[in-house]
């Protein structure tokens, strides 16, 4: 493979626009949904340390808050926070693909 | 004993069957794109096994029970952390990546910079990571051999990775997937079994947890079974800090390091480029999630279900004795036979193979496309024929399975869920950055990538290894609150002070973030 030209950053040209509202689509909803759940994850340790009597409250089974948000919650989280993100790009890949076909229709394709 | 003995009938149906999904897949392994990405054509309920084949390790099947068994809430949070990761994974990563589809993951580095330097220090990261991981999966076929088969350590390390180099070398990418996913529902069909069994038996979480959290002292027998007491202590043993994160800092440096971990597996990474589309990519990500997730649940439970029988004492003194001494690694497999007999044990001990084997032969194949296509097909030999590819591919597992080997037989004493948790720091520090920052940003730079690769494995290898020089109060089990943030800050300076990007940028995004045709 030979070595590529370069090209500083700051003279590169724009990407092309539709790229650029589908990248930030889609990093939007990435970002609120890492918000979320690093929330989660975060939280959980820090109470954890900061405030052991409530995590240490019974809820269910005999598991205290801390062992069922850790052993069951968090997996449960991880699955929604996954399952969330590929609802809305199935949700957007078939209404650019509509929008696609509506297109390619009125023009004569 | 006999060879129709439960363990031994059932490894060998396992054998047989990876045996016989290997040689029938040996016909698909005579280019480069069936041998290395099975031609990119599995769905995602294939791909979403094989990932979950992939990712639930021994480390999983035997190690997080174990952790949990040995230190309560200190255990089960590295499952907290683990089952993040593949989250992140198919948020940021698996779509884009799949779009790109090539066949390794340095190859993703190599075509966003056109640059074999960036592809020689991928490989040499790929080699690490994979190296950190395998250890100690081959530790735990060689413990479970040693024990339940009463072979020598050396002899299950040999034996192992004589399979895996069939497995791998013979099967490729094909044969690899089909077995892990059968070997995923091995294992779940195990984990559900004893999981069944031990509620018929009453052991619900209410009662257990009665019975770890109020009993104080010396596990009943085990003075007499193992010539000294086992102490338990509930309240230490149900809460954080009291054996692997003292503090706050170490609990939030553990999340760091296995979270941002799995976004850099080699092996879990390069699986996304075996689906045919990015959108069976995204699906095949959620679906190993949810197998994970259930996976993870029964894990805990086990492990904690393990710790009551024990506790509550009775028991033959052979399953004392496996509880007391087995360390870690041994507790699913003991407890099997203290709840079910030779029967269930014969069952699970197939699926504690079925998931090392599935999960090594994911880093064989991440290793073997690392040394067969990215240094001996674009340094050693560029103007090579296909068939020496692929040949140069199953030379490649057999010096893997020498490396493999090596390591194998200098881990005997670790504990595998930890060993696991280096490697995914290891990861954690280095890919991860490269392929989110990768992705998603087009000022990243060739220099940018190399300086954040080398700073997270070379600052992951420091505090690993020379736990000494690193002040005592920052020495934590795994370091990730310095290394990942280390890697990403790296490759963004580096990056920012460079400025030289490719030319071609603009393309490369387009190809990644493109929606694909149906």
């Amino acid at each position: 493979m030979s070595e590529s030209k370069t090209i500083n950053y700051k003279d590169l040209p724009p990407l092309d626009s539709a790229i650029v509202n589908r990248m930030s689509k889609e990093i939007k909803i990435c970002l609120w949904l890492f918000v979320i759940y690093a929330f989660y994850l975060f939280v959980v340790p820090i109470l954890n340390f900061t405030a052991p009597d409530f995590m240490k409250i019974r809820v269910w089974g005999g598991m205290s808050l801390t062992w069922f948000l850790t052993a069951i919650g968090a997996k449960i989280m991880a699955w929604l926070i996954a399952a969330i993100h590929v609802y809305f790009y199935t949700k957007d890949f078939y209404i650019s693909e509509a929008y696609d076909q509506k297109t390619a229709k009125g023009a004569g394709m | 004993m006999t060879i129709f003995e439960p363990k031994y009938l059932f490894t060998i149906l396992l054998l047989i069957t990876i045996v016989v999904i290997t040689f029938a897949t040996q016909k698909y392994t005579r280019s480069t794109v069936n041998f290395y990405v099975a031609g990119r054509s599995f769905g995602w309920v294939m791909n979403g096994s094989a990932i979950a084949g992939d990712y639930l390790s021994a480390a999983t099947f035997l190690g997080l029970a174990g952790l949990t068994f040995a230190f309560g809430y200190d255990g089960i949070f590295y499952t907290f952390c683990f089952s993040a990761g593949l989250t992140l994974l198919t948020v940021f990563v698996a779509g884009p990546l799949r779009r790109f589809g090539a066949y390794t993951v340095p190859d993703f580095l190599a075509q966003r910079f056109h640059s074999k330097r960036a592809r020689l220090v991928a490989v040499i990261v790929v080699l690490a990571i994979s190296g950190f991981y395998a250890a100690p999966q081959i530790l735990g076929a060689a413990a479970i051999l040693k024990m339940f088969f009463g072979t020598t350590y050396s002899f299950g390390v040999i034996f192992t990775i004589v399979v895996m180099v069939f497995y791998v070398g013979v099967g490729g990418m094909k044969g690899t997937t089909i077995n892990q996913a059968l070997e995923i529902w091995i294992r779940f069909g195990a984990f559900i079994i004893l999981f069944a069994i031990a509620i018929a038996a009453g052991h619900n979480y209410g009662k257990i947890m009665d019975v770890l959290v109020s009993f104080k002292g010396a596990v009943p027998d085990t003075a007499q079974v193992v010539g000294k007491a086992v102490m338990h202590d509930g309240s230490k043993w149900e809460w954080t800090g009291g054996y692997l994160f003292k503090t706050l800092p170490s609990t939030i440096s553990i999340l760091f390091g296995l979270i941002f971990g799995t976004l850099g597996l080699p092996h879990i990474l390069l699986r996304f480029y075996t689906n045919p589309s990015a959108k069976e990519a995204r699906y095949s990500g959620l679906f190993a999630i949810g197998i994970a997730s259930a996976f993870f649940i029964l894990a805990l439970y086990l492990g904690t279900v393990g710790r009551a029988v024990f506790v509550e004492g009775g028991l033959a003194p052979h399953i004392v004795k496996n509880f007391a001494t087995g360390g870690t690694n041994m507790v699913i497999p003991t407890l099997a036979e203290a709840l079910g007999g030779k029967w269930l044990l014969g069952i699970v001990v197939a699926g504690a193979f079925a998931a090392v084997f599935s999960n090594l032969s994911g880093l064989f194949i991440a290793s073997t496309g690392a040394l067969g296509h990215d240094i001996y097909s674009h340094f050693i030999n560029p103007n090579a024929t296909e068939k020496q590819k692929v040949a140069a591919a199953r030379w490649s597992a057999v010096i893997c399975g020498v490396f493999y080997g090596i390591l194998g037989l200098l881990v005997e004493k670790a504990a595998i869920g930890h060993l696991v948790g280096l490697a995914f720091n290891v990861a954690a520090s280095t890919f991860a950055p490269i392929f989110v920052l990768g992705i998603w940003w087009r000022g990243m730079t060739e220099k940018g990538a190399i300086a954040g690769l080398l700073v997270g494995l070379l600052s992951s290898l420091y505090f690993i290894f020379l736990p000494d020089l690193v002040p005592a109060a920052i020495r934590y089990p795994v370091p990730g609150l310095f290394t990942v943030p280390l890697g990403f800050l790296s490759v963004y300076v580096v990056s920012k002070l460079d400025g030289m990007v490719p030319a071609d940028v603009n393309e490369f995004m387009t190809k990644i973030h493109s929606r694909e045709a149906v």
